[in-house]
């Protein structure tokens, strides 16, 4: 049986679908990312879950239950919020303490177990000091542990790294990742950071206006985007997007745009349009001096990218062309190079709806 | 299990719902009676068991207020159209005028510190003292001034007890702008003038009304030094009110609960009309969001 | 003097405090030589000398007024007065503002509402207590319905009772005050914190008492403060309702130092008064003020 299941959850606020009846099941233990632009319902959804908001229709189960009808305080999550939220007028001690304490756990108790977490994430110099003294990345640890008190069955933890400098988030990501290892539970990430989703998750889950778009493992997302949206949205560099044509022939199927002609595998199904946006990422864009079989391209700037290069190629498009190339490959400015797109990794989208084409 | 707490939920809703409408209506009692007792008639007013509801109302009580009552039991009185101006004309000055000059103390006390902790006892003091005895001094020293019975004297002498608070209140909220706020201000080359202006004003303008209400609210309603510092020059509703209890032929329940009434609108409608900064200035600034 | 931006500026700050400070001189300080004055001279009005003419008789009026038995009443009683209507503002207040600050139906027409109370003049309200609390008034004939009684106290001059309609008009007219604050405080509080503190398995009883009321402290401490300072100078409807009597039973301070200055012309007398009541009030406010005037950033 999954860990949580999400029902047909819709809401609505006026006029506005927020959420248009999501289904989605978590197993238990997965770490699960929901990412999208602001607007797509992700933080909404992830308060349904909590309970502070009540969907308009549709139902939260876990464990078989449904708890719909339970307060946030019944539900035994632990949730860390995108302010953090730590009590402002306690000091971290207590910050943490304070799940057990309103349960009139033991003194000795309490203090035993907020030990035990403090040097888990490594705060135990913190314990004295009042939250406005922290640091992003310290509060973040406090806000974490606070949750862990209380053993809830579940995590939320919406846009956790949102406080923390940029160079910092990479450190704190691992160590939600080795928490979420080290206590098997089922956590629900919710981020509009595509880095972050890849980085750490067993599983994302895409969300637009309101609706799932596309939901599996990381690695599929990113090498196989169920739309435009999808494909843009993962990856470190930007998808190359170049807008032109299709055009088939008997056993073929070319895509024209630009200086490009790309040779496809025939696409069977009929074609709503033949305006087309072709798709690649630019570590699937090789340039040589050998090959020509999708077009060609002059040089306009090469750049240094960690331990390779970027090659920006003219081919008469509204856009250049982005190819990431070995270290080794430095073309001058101007000149012209051959350009071969992977065709497995070339993707072609409706520029409407942004609807996948091909393959 | 499901339905039984959604009940309990439920009904502990709908209980806390009628208490606070209960509340609300033994609340609102002392209002409901001077409305229906400024639309009972004369023999209504003073009855065993007392009337509810005016078994024959009227508007008589609303009209001698407007337009004055010729020789009404014994004793006439005049219209309360005056007053009324006046006390709209003398509220509403001392308050704009006192609010303005706060504004600026407080900017100064709030972001430099200006004259340190004695500066703010100094004026917080004469809020403590009590004002009867204040009185016969300030008698003596208006009619040595020529201020007895005037306008002026009669705003001064508001705003002047209405500073202590305006001064308080407002550095509060002023307490509260955020630091880069004002760092950018500087930063673009903003005098401090122009930062209170374009930087401090649009942020504490919740605190602002509020001050305003409150200070609207201690001038209208205030007795006790136009009473003796302007009362045959000046006179606001309070005196007339005052008249209309301490009337020799009896009291005049009926047309005082009617200026009651009357005297409520205006703060009350300043009150609605900044309902939504009330809610969220009362903080004296010491909330930070 | 340099201003905060290094500035060497002589005035735009102390230009800025001009204004009241010269108000409050005008205004205050020289009413209040004038009453240092009279505090150590003989000056009553009756006696036919002006007051410049008056006999020096130094610490002589605030002898009198301190062994004056019905003073010590009048200060005791306010003092106590004052403290039990603030108790029960703060707690109908401290309760409304709760309530509404949930989900309740109707809360945008009961917020105003329940407001107006404020708004309303004292001599009002004096006039409006005078009826309902009159012998042929309708408390009289609730109180009689419930106890099933005939129930026609004249509770004016009753030397028990009348102390409770001044109670009740005062409570009546300042609970806005308490309730205004405390919900302003409540509306701004961090609402990640309480989400936080939900989550977490606190009840709602929980959440007030360890998140909101201790964030409130600052407010609640102003609050009081500023209340107790007006409460301390009640006068209006004494002097409607029951004109400090039956006999003195009802005086307030400020009723007090006004019949001994207005009926009796003791000026000299009630101005020593006036100083004694402010040095009490100083001496007990400068502690609660202290912490409100310079709260730390």
């Amino acid at each position: 049986m999954p860990h949580i299941v999400l029902q047909e959850i819709s809401k609505r606020y006026g006029d506005l679908n927020v959420l248009d009846n999501i289904n989605l099941e978590i197993k238990d233990g997965e770490l699960c990312a929901i990412v999208g632009p602001s607007g797509s319902g992700k933080t909404t959804l992830l308060n349904i879950v909590a309970g502070f908001i009540k969907p308009d229709k549709g139902n939260v189960i876990v464990d078989g239950k449904s708890i719909n009808h339970l307060d946030p305080r019944e539900r035994n999550i632990g949730m860390v919020f995108q302010e953090i939220g730590l009590f402002s007028h306690m000091n971290v001690r207590r910050n943490i303490s304070f799940g057990l304490e309103i349960k009139k756990n033991e003194k000795q108790e309490v203090e035993k177990r907020v030990q035990e977490i403090a040097e888990k994430l490594k705060i135990q110099h913190l314990l004295d000091k009042k939250p406005n003294l922290l640091s992003g990345g310290e509060a973040q640890r406090v806000a974490i542990g606070r949750t862990l008190i209380t053993n809830p069955s579940f995590f939320l933890l919406d846009e956790p790294l949102g406080n923390l400098d940029a160079n910092l988030r990479g450190e704190m990501l691992a160590e939600i990742k080795k928490l979420h290892m080290t206590l098997k539970k089922t956590f629900i990430y919710v981020t509009h950071d595509q880095e972050q989703a890849l980085a750490a998750a067993d599983r994302v889950i895409i969300m637009q206006d309101g609706r799932i778009t596309q939901d599996g493992p990381p690695k599929a997302v990113y090498l196989n985007p169920a739309n435009k949206f999808v494909a843009e949205f993962f990856g470190v560099l930007p998808m190359n997007m170049i807008n032109g044509e299709i055009v088939q022939t008997e056993d073929k199927t070319l895509f024209k745009g630009g200086r490009l002609t790309v040779h496809l595998k025939k696409i069977k199904q009929p074609l709503k349009t033949t305006q087309a946006t072709l798709g690649v990422r630019p570590e699937n864009v090789l340039i040589t001096n050998i090959i020509s079989e999708d077009g060609v391209g002059e040089v306009t700037a090469v750049e240094v990218f960690g331990d390779k290069n970027l090659v920006y190629l003219d081919i008469e498009s509204t856009h250049s062309l982005v190819a990431l190339v070995d270290s080794k490959i430095r073309p001058n400015i101007k000149e012209r190079m051959k350009i071969k797109l992977r065709e497995d990794k070339t993707f072609l989208f409706y520029p409407e709806n942004g609807e996948r084409v091909y393959p | 299990m499901d339905e039984s707490t959604v009940l309990k939920k439920r009904i502990r809703k709908i209980l806390i719902h009628i208490f606070v409408y209960a509340l609300a209506a033994v609340l609102m009692f002392p209002l409901i009676w001077m409305l229906m007792t400024s639309f009972k008639p004369t023999e209504e007013w003073v009855t065993y068991p007392p009337t509810w509801i005016p078994k024959a109302p009227t508007i008589l009580n609303y009209y001698f207020i407007i337009y004055g009552s010729p020789g009404y039991r014994a004793r006439p009185f005049p219209s309360a159209v005056v007053p009324y101006l006046n006390s709209v004309l003398i509220a509403g000055l001392s308050t704009l005028i006192a609010v303005v000059i706060a504004i600026f103390a407080s900017y100064s006390v709030s972001r430099f510190k200006t004259g340190g902790p004695s500066f703010l006892i100094s004026v917080i003091m004469p809020r403590m003292f009590p004002p009867m005895a204040m009185i016969i001094p300030m008698m003596i020293f208006f009619r040595l001034i020529g201020a007895i019975d005037t306008y002026w004297g009669l705003i001064i002498v508001y705003m002047g007890f209405t500073l202590p608070y305006s001064v308080l209140m407002l550095k509060g909220f002023m307490d509260n702008v955020p630091k880069e706020y004002i760092e950018a201000g500087m930063l673009d080359g903003l005098s401090d003038w122009q930062i209170l202006y374009k930087i401090y004003t649009p942020i504490i303008k919740n605190g602002l009304m509020t001050t305003a209400l409150f200070l609207f609210i201690l001038n209208w309603t205030e007795y006790t030094f136009v009473v003796t510092l302007a009362s045959r020059g000046v006179e606001t509703i309070t005196i007339t009110l005052a008249k209309l209890f301490s009337n020799e032929a009896g009291t005049y329940y009926g047309p005082q609960s009617a200026l009651g009434i009357l005297a409520a609108i205006p703060t009350i409608i300043f009150g609605i009309l900044i309902h939504k900064y009330l809610a969220y200035g009362f903080t004296f600034g010491s909330i930070k969001r | 003097m340099t201003n905060s931006a290094g500035r060497k500026s002589l005035s735009s700050n102390v230009l800025m405090i001009l204004p009241v400070q010269f108000i409050m001189l005008f205004l205050i300080i020289i009413p209040t030589i004038l009453v240092i004055w009279f505090s150590v001279i003989n000056f009553q009005p009756t006696f036919g000398k002006p007051f410049w003419e008056s006999q020096f008789v130094g610490l002589d009026n605030y002898a009198k007024i301190l062994s004056n038995i019905e003073f010590i009443n009048a200060v005791a009683r306010t003092i106590s007065v004052s403290l039990m209507c603030l108790a029960v503002e703060f707690l109908l207040g401290l309760v409304i503002a709760s309530i509404l600050i949930g989900n309740i139906y109707g809360k945008k027409f009961l917020f105003p509402l329940l407001i107006i109370p404020l708004m309303i003049a004292p001599i009002v309200i004096g006039n409006n207590f005078w009826l309902m609390f009159s012998a042929n008034g309708p408390v009289n004939q609730i109180v009689g319905l419930i106890l099933n009684i005939e129930f026609r106290v004249s509770w004016f001059t009753h030397p028990q009772f009348a102390l409770i309609p001044i109670i009740l008009s005062e409570i009546w007219h300042w609970y806005p005050l308490t309730f205004l604050i405390l919900f302003s405080g409540f509306a701004g509080l961090s609402i990640s914190e309480i989400r936080a503190a939900e989550i977490l398995g606190a009840s709602e009883w929980q959440i007030f008492w360890r998140i909101k009321f201790p964030k409130l402290k600052g407010v609640i401490a102003i609050a009081l403060v500023i209340r107790m300072m007006e409460a301390l100078k009640v006068f209006d409807v004494i002097y409607l309702l029951t004109q400090g009597g039956p006999g003195t039973l009802t005086e307030s301070i400020s009723f007090y130092l006004f019949k001994h200055g207005f009926t009796y012309s003791k000026i000299s007398f009630i101005s020593a008064g006036a100083w004694i009541i402010l040095f009490i009030c100083l001496v007990g406010f400068s502690l609660a003020l202290k912490s409100v005037l310079f709260k730390e950033r």
